[in-house]
């Protein structure tokens, strides 16, 4: 009987060590089971089969990809084009996209504690400037498994500009397709219609025609601009130049600001502005105010991207079906010249880099070749094939169900952009803007072609040449300076400061080191000539 | 159904036993009932204790939030810059429109500090112009289009800047921009000491809030409710949920005071747990409401677990019961189905109505069994001994026995006596007890030493050789020994000096003689053996104290002098009553070994073979020995002869004897008396002559039994013994004496028979516990 007893007491305690343990055990059983399920479910889906011929290789790898967001083009974390890198290539991206207002600290306070992710978008500059601690992969180092990026680079030698200290660190945003923009002139020429004005060939021929819109619309400022990114373009077109200016007839660089043609350009400005034919806040518009001002009939006119012009005209034919602005081909300038101010081939400002600390660089380098490549160059603007586009004559479309989805949204093609994931704004890195092309207003396209065409184009270079350390760090030092004196441009336009203190002030600037800035440019444009 | 119930009443006992044991599963229900209590309890507090941690860290990060922006506004405010062109737009100079592009640097820096938890950050002064980090935009269009705030209009803000207070905190509202839609909480900070007033607005979004409150809001099942200091709802996690409502009844309830514990709140019909944090510097409240069901569901999953492990073991535990229980109940079911069979002879079954517990039952009836097992055994003993001593006798006297007679003995003293030898030795032990004997030793004593000497010999001898012992006659006894043909008789001798050493001593008191026969096989040599021995006994001079006779020392085979033959024809013609036969017999007899020139002890050991014969007879017949022949003339028969006078004496005596018994045979004078009369008799007699000695060896001879009968017949009618029981009677005698005569102690033990004053002393102090004296004392003072 006390054997017996002592069997139950036995069962008792066995009991009691069952509970207690399952007690104690619950909470951290859960978690476990959670982290379990989690790390299953990731596991699952970089384990997913892959369908694409190139599969055989793969290795399965899971990346975070940073970059900026666009607000014409919200960036999707789960996108067509996503699923199909992961399918082709092998590796997921998790997309962390961070509102472009934001995005320039962010970076920066990454860069700055050395904690970017495995992908990370960043200006040239940028990846100059950091590319000394070695936090980036070098992608130079990899290029004989890079047969696309090779071939981008030879069709696109400014790239080249990249480099950093003799190494590429950074993929550049190339162009397959791109409709050619530019900083062009565009005007109301429905009001230059109705004024029965002839389309202006000179800048004073321009003054004349806002002068006699002013006439007509005393309450409007018939140029408009916001802040000061139309005087690059401009200052070019009248023979002068604004800041750092590469000068194709002399194929090298040189500092207009400081130079006696960029008082003509102060003194036309001014002029302008003290006839109030120029937007008195045009130094101080956000981007929005200057839109709405376009769009709302208090402008004109405007020396900037072509691009926007379509908005302002859907939204203008709203009220008045007649209400249009147009491009007009560049001016001549007093000197004779034409010259355009078109956007250079790709973007090659912006860059993506690769953390040193990615557990897996040959993957994600293979998956950027594969992007570079013609495969992946349609994957990254078309999408799918099948699902969002498919092949006509051999060259892919979107297909037209998926357009006519994004007909009535406010922006088509960027809607459409952003919910299939593709172009610039998401992640190619070889630019088609077929689609675009596809959705967008026929002027756009028409535009394109013009400027292509104007006797004026000049295609200006899209990057600085490629520094060392130590230029960078001389221009630094200059730039410092001459920034300062530089805000007084908007003092001489609107006449705070009299233009007759121009050479002094031009004096300031040279003594700024504005010379030794053009030496610098033009001994690092020459290394890589 | 009745079958069942029968069952059940029948197998009540098993049932009980099942229960105890089940009793000991109910402990685990009782264990498991606490272990769940008590997660459910621990679960809810440390809930509780998360989420109100989770709510003040979430507090302070909104207040820090809130001082952030509070801070940038009096930063931005002093700015020199913001001070010079931050006014109504007609106030400005040509100078000031210069310079305007500073003051979308000083927003740009002041966002930079903010930009962390910000939306968006927008100062005005006027009705003309809004400020941003990126420039300046159009009053209206920047409050119609580019952030348009849905339930504020550009007047409202322009109002704003006129009556807003300091610093206030706007409650959410939906705000549509390029980005798209979304709520945010706008903090207005306005600048009134300036010489123009200016607001700055800073907008957070909801969800950058609700993001403090992750950790609490993650599992999806608490809702968070902000309040401000006048109970107006700021946020909620959940639109649904009638946040509102909930806390305002709260607060009826006075509920701001719970501080950090939680209380319990009905909403919707739905139990919620309320916890709450107050924030210190704006007075916000936040309140995270958890539904109770919650807890519950968490702790289903643990209930279950315990629910299952309990029933596990509670399965496993009723199950081993259940075996336990079978294989306790079985054996004890079995033992009661043998008590209760009527062939155990027991009342079994009688003692249920007594309602006492079946295995009290079952335990005393063991215990009957035990105690009826003694007796039987006992008594089974009882009856080998007397078949054994009769058995012996028979082959003593050189009676007839058929074969299957002597298989049965021989069966029998294999088992008993584990005689496995084929041979046996007779030894023939005779004591002779002198004056001194009878002189010096109580009555009572004595019949103790007579009764024992068997026993005394058996333990004596036993270690030296397999042996029996039988009473041959009065004080003589035969021992059988068995022994293998080869083995020697050393140990036997040995074993016989020891027993001699024992009594050396005591050769005032007696004589012992002893004879040995020769090794025999078979049954019938132990009647060769025995006469040889006694042979033996007839050579040893009777006043030799001790004395060891070997029958090797006798020439003659005494064996062929008697033969079984002549036995029977002796007992057919005293069965007969034929008196001239027998006379004939012992004459033809005694002639014949003269005429074989046997010698002279072989032809005494002749005439004592025919008298033990006759001896045998007569007491078969219980024919009183006394009657026929004088105590001297049985001994001098007894006797060894050793003139050719004595020889023919004892013919003549033995002839008188043999037909002394065939008279008494005739007379038939007296029925065998019944045993209790006997043992009434005994006490009668013990009753009657307890002063003086005894003689009990003549009460034996007086009712022609043996002193052992008489002691069993009297202990099996009285059930004590008998010289217990004259011990006790001369006791109570002596205590009437001490309490009513003033008779001396030593005078009294005399008086009740006792020899000396000694034994009575030791006697007394044994029976009463006291001594004579203490007794007298004791009873002196009852009176």
């Amino acid at each position: 009987m006390a054997k017996r007893k002592g069997f139950q007491l036995l069962a008792v305690s066995a009991l009691l060590a069952t509970l207690v343990s399952a007690c104690s055990g619950g909470g951290s059983n859960g978690a476990a089971g959670e982290s379990a399920g989690a790390s299953s479910g990731a596991g699952n889906a970089s384990t997913k089969p892959a369908a694409g011929g190139t599969a055989a290789a793969q290795q399965k790898v899971t990346v975070r990809w940073m970059r900026g967001e666009n607000p014409s083009q919200a960036i999707k974390t789960d996108t067509p084009v996503l699923r199909e890198i992961a399918r082709q290539t092998g590796v997921t991206i998790n997309l962390e996209p961070v509102p472009g207002s934001n995005y320039v600290d962010k970076k920066r306070a990454l860069l700055a504690t050395n904690n970017i992710p495995d992908i990370i978008g960043l200006e040239s500059k940028e990846v100059a400037e950091f590319a000394g601690t070695g936090m980036f992969v070098p992608i130079s180092d990899y290029l004989d498994r890079m047969p696309n990026l090779t071939k981008a680079i030879e069709e696109n030698p400014e790239i080249k500009k990249l480099y950093v200290d003799g190494k590429l660190y950074s993929l550049p945003i190339t162009e397959q397709f791109k409709i050619q923009g530019g900083k062009t002139l565009l005007i109301r020429t429905d009001i230059l219609k109705e004024l029965g004005l002839e389309t202006p060939k000179t800048f004073d021929e321009l003054y004349t025609v806002l002068a006699a819109m002013k006439k007509a619309y005393p309450d409007s400022y018939p140029w408009t601009a916001r802040g000061m990114s139309f005087m690059d373009a401009l200052s070019f077109g009248m023979g002068s130049g604004y800041g750092m200016t590469y000068d194709p007839d002399a194929d090298n660089y040189f500092y207009g600001t400081n130079k006696p043609e960029f008082k003509e350009v102060l003194t036309y400005l001014n002029k302008l502005y003290s006839e109030k034919l120029l937007d008195p806040d045009f130094a101080v518009n956000t981007k929005q105010n200057w839109d709405e001002k376009l769009s709302t009939g208090k402008s004109f006119f405007y020396y900037d991207n072509n691009q926007f012009a379509v908005n302002y005209n859907a939204t203008l034919q709203e009220t008045d079906s007649n209400a249009k602005f147009d491009r007009i081909p560049y001016l001549r300038n007093a000197k004779g010249q034409t010259r355009g101010w078109l956007y250079p081939k790709g973007w090659l400002v912006d860059n993506y880099a690769i953390s040193a600390k990615t557990k897996n660089p040959e993957a994600l380098i293979g998956m950027f070749d594969w992007m570079y490549g013609p495969e992946g160059t349609t994957v990254t603007n078309y999408g799918v094939e099948g699902e969002t586009y498919e092949l006509v004559d051999g060259k892919p479309q979107i297909k037209a169900d998926v357009l006519e989805k994004y007909k009535t949204a406010a922006d088509p093609a960027r809607v459409m952009m952003s919910e299939i994931g593709a172009g610039l704004l998401a992640l190619a890195v070889r630019v088609d803007e077929g689609p675009t092309k596809q959705v967008t207003h026929p002027d756009l396209v028409r535009w394109g072609e013009e400027l292509v065409a104007d006797p004026g184009a000049v295609i200006v270079p899209g990057l600085a040449p490629g520094f060392t350390s130590e230029e960078n760090e001389s221009i630094k030092e200059i730039t410092t300076k001459t920034s300062v004196l530089e805000q007084d441009v908007v003092k001489f336009i609107m006449g705070t400061k009299p233009l007759s203190q121009f050479d002094a002030w031009a004096g300031e600037l040279t003594k700024a080191g504005a010379d030794n800035l053009e030496k610098i440019y033009n001994e690092a444009y020459n290394r890589t000539k | 159904m009745n079958k069942w119930l029968e069952l059940l009443r029948m197998n009540k006992l098993f049932i009980r036993i099942l229960l105890y044991f089940l009793s000991l599963v109910a402990l685990v229900i009782v264990i498991g009932v606490f272990s769940y209590t008590k997660f459910v309890t621990e679960a809810k507090r440390e809930y509780n204790d998360k989420i109100a941690m989770n709510l003040a860290s979430a507090s302070n990060t909104v207040d820090s939030y809130l001082q952030t922006i509070h801070e940038s506004s009096v930063s931005f405010f002093g700015d020199p810059a913001v001070a010079r062109l931050l006014k109504p737009r007609e106030l400005y100079t040509d100078e000031e429109l210069a310079d305007l592009y500073l003051l979308p640097q000083s927003v740009g820096r002041t966002r930079f500090g903010l930009n962390r938890f910000i939306d968006e950050l927008f100062v005005y002064a006027d009705d003309h112009s809004v400020f941003t980090a990126s420039g300046i935009n159009g009053f209206d269009a920047f409050f119609d289009k580019f952030y348009v705030y849905e339930g504020m209009r550009a007047a409202d803000w322009q109002a704003k800047l006129r009556e807003g207070g300091y610093f206030e905190v706007l409650k959410p509202m939906t705000v549509r921009d390029s980005f798209g839609q979304k709520r945010v909480v706008s903090v207005l900070a306005v600048n009134q000491s300036g010489r123009y007033p200016a607001a700055m607005v800073a907008t957070i979004r909801v969800s950058e809030l609700l993001r403090t409150m992750d950790v609490i809001l993650e599992p999806g099942v608490t809702r968070v409710v902000v309040t401000d200091g006048g109970g107006g709802t700021i946020l909620s996690s959940d639109p649904e949920f009638p946040g509102s409502e909930s806390v305002g009844r709260l607060e009826a309830r006075g509920g701001s005071e719970f501080g950090g514990s939680a209380v319990e709140l009905n909403v919707g019909g739905a139990a919620y747990t309320v916890s709450a944090i107050s924030s210190d510097l704006y007075n916000w409240k936040f309140y995270a409401f958890t539904p109770v069901d919650e807890f519950r569901r968490q702790a289903s999953g643990m209930l279950n677990l315990i629910v299952g492990i309990c029933l596990l073991l509670c399965v496993i535990g009723c199950l081993f019961s259940f075996i336990f229980s079978f294989k306790i109940y079985n054996p004890i079911r079995k033992l009661g189905e043998v008590l209760a069979d009527k062939g155990s002879g027991l009342n079994w079954q009688e003692g249920k109505a007594a309602g006492v517990g079946d295995l009290e039952r079952i335990g005393s009836g063991i215990h009957q069994l035990i105690s009826y097992r003694h007796r039987y055994q006992d008594e089974l003993q009882t009856l080998t001994r007397e078949y054994l001593d009769h058995a012996l006798y028979q082959l003593m006297n050189g009676s007839e026995r058929r074969s299957d007679q002597n298989e049965e003995l021989l069966r029998t003293m294999r088992e008993r006596l584990s005689f496995q030898e084929p041979g046996y030795v007779c030894v023939v032990v005779s004591f002779e007890f002198l004056g001194g004997f009878y002189s010096d030793l109580q009555d009572v004593d004595r019949i103790v030493i007579q009764s024992k000497l068997k026993k005394v010999i058996a333990g004596l001898l036993k270690d030296f050789m397999k042996l029996y012992v039988v009473e041959a006659r009065k004080n003589t006894y035969l021992c059988v020994v068995n022994l293998g043909e080869h083995e020697g008789t050393d140990s036997i001798d040995r074993g016989l000096d020891r027993l001699i050493q024992t009594f050396i001593q005591d050769w005032a008191y007696c004589r012992i003689h002893i004879g040995i026969g020769h090794w025999r096989e078979g049954m019938t040599g132990i009647t060769r053996s025995y006469r040889e021995a006694l042979a033996a006994l007839q050579t040893i001079d009777g006043q030799h104290p001790f004395r060891i006779a070997h029958a090797g020392e006798l020439k003659a085979e005494p064996g062929k002098h008697f033969t079984f033959a002549d036995e029977n024809r002796l007992l057919n013609l005293l069965k007969v009553g034929d008196k001239p036969g027998l006379t004939a017999l012992a004459e033809e007899m005694l002639d014949v070994t003269e005429k074989r020139s046997a010698s002279f002890g072989v032809r005494t050991l002749l005439l004592g073979e025919m008298y033990g014969t006759a001896l045998r007879y007569a007491k078969e017949r219980g024919i009183e020995l006394g009657g026929i022949l004088g105590e001297a003339e049985h001994a001098q028969l007894a006797g060894p002869c050793e003139l050719p006078a004595e020889l023919q004496r004892n013919r003549g005596l033995l002839v008188r004897f043999m037909h002394g018994i065939v008279d008494h045979v005739a007379e038939q004078h007296r029925p065998p008396g019944k045993s209790s009369e006997l043992a009434l008799l005994i006490r009668q007699y013990v009753e009657e002559n307890y002063a003086s000695d005894l003689y009990l060896e003549s009460i034996a001879e007086q009712m022609n039994v043996s002193m052992k009968y008489a002691s069993r017949v009297f202990k099996a009618k009285f059930e004590m013994n008998l010289t217990d029981y004259i011990s006790q009677l001369r006791i109570e005698k002596a205590k009437a004496l001490l309490a009513e005569s003033g008779l001396s102690v030593g005078e009294i033990a005399e008086r009740v028979g006792f020899f000396n004053r000694t034994t009575f002393l030791r006697t007394f102090k044994r029976i009463e516990g006291v001594s004579p004296n203490d007794y007298r004392k004791a009873s002196g003072e009852d009176e």
